[in-house]
C-alpha cells in the first residue's frame, strides 16, 4: 500500500532549481531515506511534502489523498496534512514543559484531558523519557531533547513522520545510539517515515530503502544493500564510502567483458557487455584492492609505488600511485606493511570491479 | 493560496495604519511647502530665503548640531571602549548611569545648568565672580547649548557603540594580541575599525537627533534669541498669524538634508557590512580586557565625573530647586519648603487632566507601537509578501526625519477637513506613533530573527493553525521583547515635550505633564516647574522599575 506518492515534482528558488521533476513512492510502514550531499535538494523535497514549501509543479499524495497538485492549484496546508516532523534544530518550544510540548498536537486536535494524558505518557514511554514531564527543555541534554521531539510527533499518531537530519546536532556516540533507537521506535509504532540525511552510515542503519539524490534529481533508489553493493552510477559509488572511481574509455568489448583504458593507469578489464565504445567509469572499494610484492597471477595487475601508509590498528591505509593515478587501498592484513617509496603490485580483481558506461543507467 | 482570512485582514489594516501614520503626513508636508492659495508656488521658499535671519538660523543649527555631536562622540566612544574592552573599575555604574541619562527628561540638564551657570545668579558664576573676579560661563549661549546637549547625546553614542562592541566576539582582538600586537595598538587597529559601522550610525543619528531636539535650545537659546531649526519652527508656529507655510518649508529643507546625509553615510559605511562582524552567541562571552595600568583610575574618575555631571548632579539640583523658596537656592534650612509640591498637587487646576493625558498617550502609543511593530516585522521576517521591504521602509524612515520637521507634516495633514484632528489627543498620538514606530519595528524584527522559524513550522506540522501558532508559540516567546518595547516607548512618550507642545494647540485639554512643566518654566515658576518634573520622574520610575526587574529576570531564563 502506498503512503506517499510524489510525481514530477519541481521546486526552484529564483533561478536555482532545487528539485527537478522528481517521482518516487513510499510504502506504508516503510522507512525511506533521502540521501545526498548538502544542497542536493533533499531537504527542500521533504519540506515540499510537509507543505512548508510550495512546489512549482507536480503532485504529492499522502495516504491516497492528493495534498498538492500544481495543475489544479490544490495545496492542503501543512496543519491539515496530519504529519509529524522532526527538525534538525529540534524546535522544542522553550517556554513549554516536556508535557506541554508532547501534548501540543493533541491539544490542537482537541483531544480529551484523559486521552492527552494517556497518549503523552505512552509517547514518553516509547522514547524512554518517563518522569520528565515537568522539566523545561533547557534542563535536558541534547539526546533527551531529541527524544522529546520524537515523542511530540508520536503522541498524535500522524500517518507520516518526516525527519530532517534529526541526528546532525548530536555527538558521534549519541548519534550511533539514536540510530538504533529510531529503528526500535519504528518497530514499535510502524509509522511511515521519510528521513533526510547526508550520512550514508545513518541511512544504511535506519532505512528500508534509500533514495540517493544529487543536484535536485534522483540518482538511484534501492535497499541499503543494493545501494552499497550495486551502485548504478559513479556518483553513488563515490558517495557510498571508500570507492576508487576511475574514468576511462571503452576500447575493446564483447558479450561478457569490457576493456576500459584509464589514462595514466592502463587497460582494465571489467565484467559487463557493452554495445558500443564510449566513456566509462570504473569503481572498486579500497578494501578490495590487493597489494603484493611480486607480480600476482591473473588480469588487471599494475605496478605502483606507495606514496602514503597509515597504520590504523585493525587495518592499514595506503595511497598507491600507479602511473598518474592515485588509488586508495585498505589492507586488512596488518602483518605486512609497505612503506612510502616502496614498489608494489596492485591487483584489481574483476569480481570486485563495477563498470558504468556513459549514457546508460549502468545496469545494462 | 493562503486560506486564512484573518491574516489578510490584519495585513491590510497594518499597511493602512503605516501609510496613514508615516507616509501621508510627508505628502502633506511637501504639499504645504509648495502650494499657496493660487496653486503650486515657490514663494514660501523665496520668502524664507529672503528673511533676514534665515542665514543665521541655518548656521546656528549646523554649529549647534555639529558641536553637540562632536562633544558626544568625544565622550561616548572612549567610554564605550573603556567599558567593553578594558579593566577600568566602576564599569557597571557608568553603564547604568548612561542608560538612565538616555531615558531622562531632556529638559532636566538645561534647568540644572542654568542654576549653575546663569550669567548673573548662577551658583558657580556667583562663586567665581566673588572670589576669582570672573564668571566661568554664560549658559545662555551657543556654548551652553552645545555643552548641555552633548552631555545628553553622549549617552546615545555610548549605548550604540558599546552595544555593538558587546556583540562582537573578542576573538578578533585576541588573534591580534596573539600575533604580537600590543593591547593599545589592538584597540587602534582592530577594535575601532570593527566598531566603525556603529560609530558612523551614532554620528549620523546624533546629528539628526540634535536637529530634532527642542527642550535645550528652547530653554537656553530662545531667551537670548539664538534660534536653531527646532526653535525656529516653534516660533513660526507661535507667531501671529502662525506662519505655517514657512514652517513647512523649513521642515522640508531639514528633512531633505537629513535624508541626504543618511544616504551619504550608508554609502560610506556600506551598511550591508554592518551585520557581518556580529557573531551570534557572543552575549556574555568573555571579552578581552586591556590593562590600562594606573590610567584605569584616571579613566574611571572621568567616567564618574561624567555620570555626576550628566545625571546625578542635574537630578540633585532640580530636586533642590523644587524644594526651594527662592528662585535660586541658598544653602540654608530656612530656604527649604514643600510649597511647590503643594501648589502643583492642590492648586494647579488641570493637573489631573495633564496626568491623564500623559498616561493615556503613553499607554496607547506603547500598545499601538507593539501591535504595528509586531505585524510589520512579522511580515518582514517571516513572509515572502511582495513589497514587504517597502513596508519596512515606510515604517522605519521617520527615524531619519528630524522630529520637529515631521510634526509640521502632521499638523498639515489633520488641520483641515474632512478629518480635523488638530487640537485633539489623536494628533499627539499619531505624532508619537510615527516617532516610536521605527524602534518598535527594529526590536520586534530582532525578536523574530532570534526565534528559529522551525519552532513555528513544528507547530504547523503538529496541525496548528496560524492563529493558534501565534498565540501558543510565537507571541509567548516574544513576550519579553514586547514588554521591553512597551517600557521604552512608554518612557519616551511620557518624557516627550516636542510632540505634545507643537501639537497641543495650546489647549489645556490636550496638554501633558511635560508641556505643563515647560509652560511653568516659561512663566519663571521655577520651583513649581521643577517640582512637577520630579513628580513626572517618580511616575516613570514607579512604572519602569518593577518591569525592569521582570526584564532582567527574563534574560536569566534565556540561558
Amino acid at each position: 500500500m502506498t503512503e506517499v506518492k510524489v510525481t514530477n515534482l519541481s521546486k526552484s528558488f529564483g533561478s536555482f532549481k532545487a528539485v527537478k521533476n522528481l517521482s518516487f513512492q513510499v510504502s506504508r510502514q516503510e522507512v525511506v531515506c533521502l540521501l545526498g550531499p548538502s544542497g542536493c535538494g533533499k531537504s527542500t523535497l521533504l519540506r515540499c511534502i510537509a507543505g512548508l514549501e510550495i512546489p512549482d509543479g507536480g503532485t504529492i499524495e499522502i495516504g491516497g489523498e492528493e495534498v498538492f497538485n500544481g495543475d489544479s492549484g490544490l495545496n492542503i496546508p501543512t496543519e491539515s496534512r496530519n504529519l509529524g516532523m522532526v527538525f534538525q534544530s529540534y524546535a522544542i518550544w522553550p517556554h513549554m514543559t516536556v508535557f506541554d510540548n508532547v501534548a501540543y498536537g493533541l491539544k490542537v486536535r482537541r483531544s480529551s484531558k484523559n486521552e492527552i494524558s494517556d497518549r503523552v505518557q505512552k509517547a514518553l514511554k516509547t522514547v524512554k523519557l518517563e518522569g520528565f514531564e515537568k522539566r523545561f527543555p533547557s534542563q535536558l541534554s541534547g539526546g533527551q531533547q531529541q527524544r522529546v521531539v520524537l515523542a511530540r510527533c508520536l503522541a498524535y499518531s500522524p500517518r507520516l513522520l518526516l525527519l530532517d537530519e534529526p541526528l546532525a546536532n548530536l555527538d558521534a556516540r549519541l548519534r550511533d545510539e539514536m540510530r538504533f533507537e529510531l529503528r526500535e521506535i519504528h518497530e514499535k509504532t510502524r509509522t511511515t517515515m521519510v528521513y533526510v540525511t547526508h550520512d550514508q552510515g545513518e541511512a544504511m542503519a535506519i532505512s528500508d530503502r534509500i533514495i540517493v539524490m544529487n543536484e535536485g534529481t534522483i540518482i538511484q533508489i534501492g535497499t541499503p544493500h543494493q545501494i552499497f553493493e550495486e551502485p548504478s552510477h559513479p556518483f553513488v559509488a563515490r558517495f557510498m564510502g571508500d570507492n576508487n572511481v576511475l574514468e576511462g574509455f571503452v576500447s575493446v568489448f564483447d558479450s561478457c567483458t569490457v576493456a576500459v583504458d584509464v589514462p595514466g593507469l592502463g587497460s582494465v578489464r571489467c565484467r559487463g557487455p557493452a554495445s558500443r565504445p564510449g566513456s566509462a567509469s570504473i569503481s572498486i572499494r579500497s578494501k578490495h584492492i590487493v597489494l603484493s610484492q611480486k607480480r600476482p597471477d591473473g588480469e588487471n595487475t599494475f605496478k605502483g609505488i606507495v606514496s602514503r601508509s597509515v597504520y590504523l590498528g585493525d587495518s592499514i591505509e595506503y595511497s598507491v600511485l600507479v602511473g598518474e593515478t592515485s588509488l586508495r587501498v585498505k589492507s586488512l592484513n596488518t602483518s605486512i606493511r609497505f612503506m612510502p617509496g616502496e614498489d608494489v603490485w596492485v591487483q584489481l580483481n574483476i569480481e570486485n570491479l563495477r563498470c558504468f558506461l556513459e549514457g546508460s543507467d549502468g545496469k545494462g | 493560496m493562503e486560506r486564512v482570512n484573518s491574516k489578510n485582514i490584519i495585513w491590510t489594516l497594518t499597511v493602512a495604519a503605516v501609510l496613514i501614520i508615516n507616509v501621508y503626513p510627508l505628502f502633506w508636508l511637501l504639499w504645504g511647502s509648495f502650494t499657496g492659495p493660487e496653486g503650486f508656488t515657490l514663494k514660501y521658499y523665496a520668502e524664507l530665503f529672503n528673511k533676514a535671519d534665515f542665514g543665521r538660523m541655518f548656521k546656528n543649527t549646523w554649529v549647534y548640531a555639529l558641536g553637540s555631536t562632536l562633544l558626544a562622540l568625544a565622550i561616548g566612544i572612549p567610554m564605550a571602549i573603556a567599558v567593553t574592552r578594558t579593566n577600568m573599575p566602576f564599569k557597571n555604574f557608568i553603564r547604568l548611569g548612561s542608560t538612565i541619562a538616555f531615558v531622562s527628561p531632556p529638559w532636566l540638564n538645561a534647568m540644572a545648568y542654568i542654576f549653575l551657570f546663569s550669567p548673573n545668579s548662577g551658583f558657580v558664576n556667583v562663586f567665581t565672580d566673588k572670589y576669582l573676579g570672573f564668571k566661568i560661563l554664560n549658559i545662555y549661549s551657543m556654548t551652553g547649548m552645545v555643552l548641555v546637549s552633548g552631555l545628553f547625546l553622549y549617552s546615545y553614542v555610548f549605548i550604540t557603540v558599546s552595544g555593538y562592541l558587546e556583540s562582537i566576539d573578542s576573538s578578533y582582538e585576541e588573534a591580534s594580541v596573539v600575533s604580537g600586537a600590543s593591547k593599545l595598538s589592538t584597540i587602534l587597529r582592530i577594535t575601532i575599525p570593527l566598531a566603525r559601522p556603529s560609530i558612523v550610525t551614532a554620528t549620523i543619528f546624533s546629528l539628526i537627533m540634535s536637529w530634532g531636539m527642542f527642550a535645550t535650545p528652547a530653554i537656553l537659546g530662545i531667551p537670548v534669541k539664538i534660534y536653531v531649526f527646532a526653535t525656529e519652527i516653534y516660533m513660526l508656529l507661535n507667531s501671529f498669524p502662525p506662519k505655517i507655510e514657512l514652517s513647512a518649508v523649513v521642515a522640508v529643507i531639514f528633512s531633505a538634508l537629513a535624508i541626504f546625509i543618511w544616504f551619504l553615510s550608508s554609502k560610506l559605511s556600506r551598511s550591508e557590512d554592518i551585520g557581518k562582524y556580529v557573531t551570534i552567541g557572543g552575549k556574555g562571552g568573555k571579552k578581552i580586557e586591556i590593562d590600562l595600568g594606573p590610567y584605569r583610575f584616571l579613566m574611571a574618575g572621568g567616567g564618574i565625573l561624567l555620570i555626576f555631571s550628566a545625571l546625578i548632579m542635574p537630578y540633585l539640583i532640580v530636586l533642590l530647586m523644587s524644594l526651594s523658596k527662592t528662585w535660586f537656592f541658598e544653602l540654608s534650612w530656612n530656604n527649604l519648603t514643600l510649597a511647590n509640591y503643594h501648589y502643583v498637587l492642590f492648586e494647579l487646576s488641570n493637573l489631573w487632566i495633564y496626568l491623564k493625558n500623559t498616561l493615556v498617550l503613553a499607554v496607547t502609543v506603547s500598545l499601538g507601537v507593539i501591535v504595528i511593530g509586531t505585524v510589520v516585522s512579522y511580515i518582514k521576517v517571516r513572509t515572502r509578501i511582495k513589497y514587504r521591504r517597502h513596508l519596512e521602509i515606510a515604517a522605519m524612515y521617520t527615524i531619519i526625519v528630524p522630529a520637529s520637521a515631521f510634526v509640521i507634516g502632521i499638523i498639515w495633514t489633520w488641520i483641515k477637513p474632512p478629518l480635523v484632528l488638530y487640537g485633539t489627543l489623536w494628533l499627539i498620538f499619531l505624532g508619537q506613533m510615527s516617532r516610536s514606530l521605527p524602534f518598535g519595528v527594529r526590536n520586534c524584527s530582532d525578536g523574530f530573527q532570534q526565534i528559529d522559524v522551525s519552532l513555528e513550522e513544528a507547530a504547523r506540522a503538529c496541525g496548528s493553525t496560524w492563529r493558534k501558532i501565534m498565540t501558543s508559540v510565537t507571541l509567548p516567546l516574544m513576550k519579553y521583547i514586547l514588554l521591553g518595547t512597551f517600557v521604552l516607548t512608554f518612557l519616551s512618550s511620557a518624557r516627550d515635550l516636542l510632540t505634545p507642545l507643537f501639537l497641543a494647540a495650546g489647549s489645556a485639554k490636550t496638554m501633558t505633564l511635560s508641556v505643563a512643566i515647560y509652560y511653568l518654566w516659561g512663566e519663571t515658576r521655577i520651583g513649581e516647574s521643577t517640582a512637577l518634573s520630579i513628580m513626572l520622574i517618580l511616575l516613570t520610575l514607579i512604572i519602569y522599575l518593577p518591569l525592569q526587574k521582570v526584564l532582567e529576570r527574563s534574560t536569566d531564563l534565556d540561558d
